[in-house]
């Protein structure tokens, strides 16, 4: 059956007096000439000639290798990125699901830093966007992050053998850092369908690499009708991938867990929201499980690389390696082998305290001179553990320990207080 | 059918009768055919002999000709696709068959991919070329090249084997539409076609399938159509994937495209996945993951419901351990 006219993507008026030229298959359109076409469908030249030309397009088809193996988004924890095969793929979407207080938030701004690693240093040198749905309180964590990545990158620099290593080390502070990373609060479901015109209009000034959605689910829960709901996610999803595998974008969609009852009786399960149509979106999808003091990275899908799991902490310079041996926890109980690993600011995702339960600023007096107390109390252990487990790698961006200064431990006490509030 | 009457289609078709036809409003095949002979004699200025003798050129040419049964017999057959893993294979009867669109449908993360990615690979090694249509840029040719190489093959030959797939990626329905055209018409792109790959389906038509209008319903009818045409003069086989939603709240779940999608595939395979991520009591190869199980829903051609297990490792799709009775009950 070939091609029929209806099928074209132009206005309802052009396809009618295409019908009442009498034509119908989309060959016929393009066996006449541009002015015949005009003749007949009494359409100008110029729309003629154009309509002629889109109805001819078709994909480009390639060989063999369809592209160069496309680069990653380093996550600055060697575990993560060993899982992902190198970090956070560009071309692709990658969901990340997780109960409250996961650390998708945390996963998203250190991404967004990485994007602006130098490349000679194994960042991309690149523009990252930032998409708030949730009004999380970013821009202290941004600064932090960025001032713990270029004291890293100062270190990796100095000792590079390669000059342009050594430049570009240079050049990299946290104030270029930041320049690169551009944040987006939306707040509606309708802003969010505007996105990939957004991205479209952002790429043509900036080097644009990296687009992390925190989070996709925010505006459509509880909100409209499924189906509705279902077809914008789709559409959206679409675009998105269109806009990722054209521009060779990584696109990071958090998304937030909900349970799921079994129609027949049988265990309740966690799975990720937005329903089950969404599923089929992502490329990737990397399930983020607090446990204990760390946080534990579930790969459930990958195109290439089997499922596996890898730990990561967050702490005060953001995401890092867990020091050591890590054995999987069987069940909910805290491993004992973590002591001394050093704690981080573990409510990662500004909803609260990362103890899982969900406060809102208002509520949070308590839960912040807990959390002082916490930061107070464990300020010699982490400068101790940290400092007996220095590893500079110098030619390796992803290092799994920084040495704080004590200056920078009470920053973060403070710079935590502040979030709370 | 559509076409315009022109003059090559027969000599008596002159510029000034198509002229006179067109302005009594006769332009298509489909319309002179429909006409009745005394009528059209007073639209152009042909006679009766002429009109009728025109018809059956017409007829004969555009018109489809019923053939005996033996003759179809005879027509040579394409032998099955095999992906390597017998007993998944088994369920269609010895691999994908040609001229048939097959469906493979599943919940996310199951293996659909996969599978098509196996079956590419060994359309490859037999010598025939492949052509896919990626709506998720999922499909790896990477990976391809991995099975290619656990089978044996040298690097060399891996990669002039590749330059046998042909890998295309489509965004919306009307972009596949205009592939498939493109296919059926360029004899150089499906010369030697064994495979069509379209992954995902449902990726393509899920954002139109609610729009008003039923523009999408449409549309998906249309590559139904194309698909199993493709593939029957082509003879090659389409494979095509689906989601599965739920058909109602707290219902079961069947393949997504809607109610009229479930008539159009000639063979269909659902993929389940085990769910328990605990180490089970059986001894799988390394980095094997769940086993997981594909079943025949629908076929023209062998026993529906028979279901075969497998597994996705590095060599490709592997057949799984036959399972042993587990002493204690899953969470």
């Amino acid at each position: 059956m070939a091609r029929q006219i209806y099928t074209l993507q132009e206005p309802d008026s052009t396809i009618q007096k295409l019908h009442r030229a009498g034509l119908v298959q989309v060959r016929d359109v393009l066996r006449l000439t541009p002015d015949q076409l005009a003749a007949e469908a009494h359409l100008s030249p110029s729309e003629a000639a154009g309509l002629q030309q889109r109805a001819g397009r078709r994909p480009a088809l390639t060989q063999g290798r369809p592209r160069p193996p496309a680069g990653h988004v380093v996550t600055f924890s060697r575990r993560l990125d060993a899982l992902l095969g190198g970090g956070l793929p560009l071309g692709r979407i990658t969901e990340l699901v997780a109960p409250p207080g996961g650390g998708k938030t945390q996963l998203c701004l250190q991404a967004c830093v990485d994007a602006a690693l130098p490349a000679e240093l194994g960042g991309l040198s690149a523009d990252s966007l930032l998409v708030d749905t949730e009004d999380s309180p970013v821009t202290e964590r941004l600064h932090s992050l960025a001032a713990a990545a270029a004291d890293h990158v100062r270190c990796a620099g100095s000792a590079a053998a390669d000059p342009a290593a050594c430049r570009a080390a240079a050049d990299f502070s946290a104030e270029s850092a930041l320049r690169r990373v551009h944040v987006l609060r939306l707040s509606s479901a309708a802003e969010l369908l505007l996105l990939p015109a957004v991205l479209t209009e952002l790429l043509e000034r900036r080097p644009l690499r990296l687009v992390c959605v925190d989070s996709v689910a925010a505006p459509w829960r509880y909100g409209e009708p499924v189906p509705r709901r279902a077809q914008e996610l789709q559409w959206l999803a679409a675009q998105l991938r269109r806009l990722a595998a054209r521009r060779g974008l990584a696109v990071v969609l958090t998304n937030q867990a909900t349970t799921h009852l079994p129609a027949g009786g049988g265990a309740a399960c966690l799975v990720p929201a937005l329903g089950p149509g969404w599923r089929h979106c992502a490329a990737l999808r990397l399930w983020l499980e607090p446990c204990g003091d760390i946080r534990l990275a579930r790969l459930t899908k990958h195109p290439e690389r089997a499922d596996g799991t890898a730990p990561f902490q967050v702490l005060a310079v953001g995401v890092r390696d867990v020091c050591g041996d890590f054995d999987e926890p069987a069940g909910q109980s805290e491993d004992s082998e973590q002591e001394g690993e050093g704690e981080g600011p573990s409510g990662g995702d500004g909803d609260g305290p990362g103890t899982g339960q969900e406060e809102d600023g208002a509520g949070g007096a308590e839960s912040e001179a807990k959390s002082q107390g916490e930061g107070t109390g464990h300020v010699e252990e982490e400068g101790h553990a940290v400092g007996g487990h220095v590893t500079e790698r110098v030619s390796d961006v992803t290092a799994t320990d920084v040495t704080p200064r004590t200056g920078d431990v009470s920053d973060c006490t403070a710079s935590k207080r502040q979030r709370l509030i | 059918m559509h076409q315009y009457l022109k003059n090559k289609e027969c000599p008596l078709l002159s510029e000034d009768v198509l002229a006179e036809l067109k302005n009594n409003g006769i332009k298509t095949v489909l319309a002179f055919l429909s006409r009745d002979s005394e009528a059209l004699i007073h639209a152009c200025s042909l006679t009766y002999q002429e009109v009728v003798s025109v018809k059956k050129v017409l007829f004969a040419k555009y018109s489809a000709l019923p053939c005996s049964a033996t003759d179809l017999l005879d027509q040579p057959s394409v032998a099955p696709l095999a992906s390597g893993c017998d007993r998944v294979d088994g369920l269609l009867g010895g691999g994908l068959p040609a001229g048939d669109l097959v469906e493979l449908c599943g919940p996310s993360a199951v293996g659909k991919t996969q599978l098509c990615l196996a079956w590419a690979a060994a359309a490859l090694l037999a010598g025939a070329r492949v052509l896919v249509a990626d709506a998720k840029c999922e499909f790896s040719v990477d990976r391809c090249r991995r099975f290619l190489r656990r089978r044996g093959r040298s690097a060399q030959e891996c990669d002039r084997l590749l330059e046998r797939l042909q890998y295309a990626q489509v965004f919306s329905m009307q972009e596949l539409l205009a592939l498939l055209e493109a296919v059926r018409s360029r004899r150089r792109l499906h010369a030697g076609l064994r495979l069509l790959v379209v992954d995902s389906l449902a990726a393509l038509a899920a954002p139109l399938l609610a729009s008003p209008g039923f523009i999408g319903f449409g549309l998906l009818t249309d590559v139904g159509t194309t698909l199993k045409s493709v593939a029957a003069e082509c003879r090659l086989t389409a494979l095509v994937t689906n989601d599965l939603v739920q058909s109602e709240p707290g219902g079961g779940e069947r393949p997504a495209l809607g109610l009229a999608w479930l008539h159009v595939p000639h063979h269909r395979l659902l993929l389940s996945r085990e769910t328990s991520t605990a180490p089970g009591p059986l001894a799988q190869p390394p980095r094997a993951g769940p086993r997981r199980t594909a079943t025949l829903a629908k076929s023209i051609s062998a026993p529906c419901g028979t279901s075969a297990d497998f597994l996705v490792t590095d060599a490709g799709v592997e057949e799984a351990p036959i399972a042993q009775k587990r002493s204690a009950p899953e969470d």
